[in-house]
């Protein structure tokens, strides 16, 4: 008897404990986000990949995301071209995987609504086994549960020691241009 | 025309087409088709994302870009992947229309793309459903 009422106890304790958890934890995660990369030059062949698969997280209480994306997970129009990518610039076999770890500045999540609004990000890219501070503006809008991301911004093949060889130079662009696009749900 | 010109000729526009064929198929030649590929691996779904939390350079060399058949129950559906045993992420390339329900079992097959941390999530990708019982 005292056993069965001791029981409801410690349920409703660790109820109580699950309220305040997801009171506390605002989280915001997406898991099929959208990254495109390109660097084409004029007349030759466009050199861009997407990624449908990737993940953010967003916590409301620290302003803090974190975003991951699968190098095998980026998709050439040409089959030759991703070999390449995978093979001989990106190593993804070596190094799996790009994340991104930040902070959004001035953030209030208050401060969203329909209407979309310019966030600063900054963070670390990792990449290739180098890392890359990066500061870029993001177009955020709230929708119900739903946090939406837009943005892009450049980064250089050198900043992750990724070395392009003479013979394809030119038509490689010398700015590798990515944009994001995540639609976030709240968790 | 001589005849020796006839054979040259068409020995000439034979070349220029075997080099065509061979030209094309090496720099436009089509992406794998997943769905037609036998899994190279079966597993459970919860093996398989032990086996990456605990090694992942070896479950990577092992596993990344190759076919896997995965069983595992179903936990969570989204609008165009599925989530076995909160282990394995499992993206299809269309919507889903089948009408599997949560908690069932399954099996399917897809490329596996690699592990991501933040979710703790093994990645399988262009996965096909094989069987749910």
């Amino acid at each position: 008897m005292t056993k069965g009422i001791f029981n409801n106890v410690l349920i409703i304790f660790f109820m109580m404990i699950g309220c305040i958890h997801s009171i506390a934890a605002q989280k915001y995660v997406e898991k099929k986000g959208t990254i495109i990369f390109e660097a084409s030059e004029k007349l030759f062949e466009p050199v861009k990949a997407e990624n449908k698969n990737v993940t953010v997280i967003l916590d409301l209480e620290t302003n803090k995301i974190a975003s991951l994306a699968l190098m095998k997970g980026f998709h050439f129009k040409n089959s030759l071209m991703e070999e390449h990518f995978n093979e001989n610039y990106i190593e993804s076999e070596t190094y799996p995987k790009a994340t991104f770890r930040g902070k959004l500045l001035n953030f209030n999540s208050e401060v969203l609504s329909n209407s979309p609004t310019q966030i600063t990000v900054e963070g670390k890219i990792a990449l290739h086994g180098k890392e890359k501070e990066i500061r870029t503006i993001l177009t955020m809008q709230k929708e119900g549960d739903f946090i939406k991301m837009k943005g892009s911004f450049t980064v250089l093949p050198s900043d992750f020691n990724i070395e392009i060889p003479a013979i394809v130079r030119k038509k490689i662009a010398k700015e590798i241009v990515v944009q994001l696009d995540f639609k976030l749900t709240k968790k | 025309m001589k005849k020796r010109t006839k054979i040259v000729a068409s020995f000439f526009v034979i070349a220029i087409m075997v080099f065509g064929i061979v030209f094309y198929q090496t720099f436009y030649a089509s992406h794998r088709n997943i769905a037609a590929e036998k899994p190279e691996l079966s597993m459970m779904a919860k093996q398989l994302q032990n086996t990456y939390a605990e090694d992942f350079d070896k479950a990577n060399a092992s596993y990344a870009d190759k076919v896997i058949e995965v069983e595992g129950i179903l936990t969570a559906i989204e609008a165009s992947s599925f989530v076995l045993n909160d282990a394995v992420q499992v993206d299809f390339l269309d919507n889903i229309t089948s009408e599997i329900k949560i908690g069932e079992n399954i099996t399917i097959k897809g490329r596996c793309v690699g592990y991501d941390d933040l979710l703790e999530l093994v990645r399988l990708d262009q996965a096909i459903i094989l069987s749910n019982k």
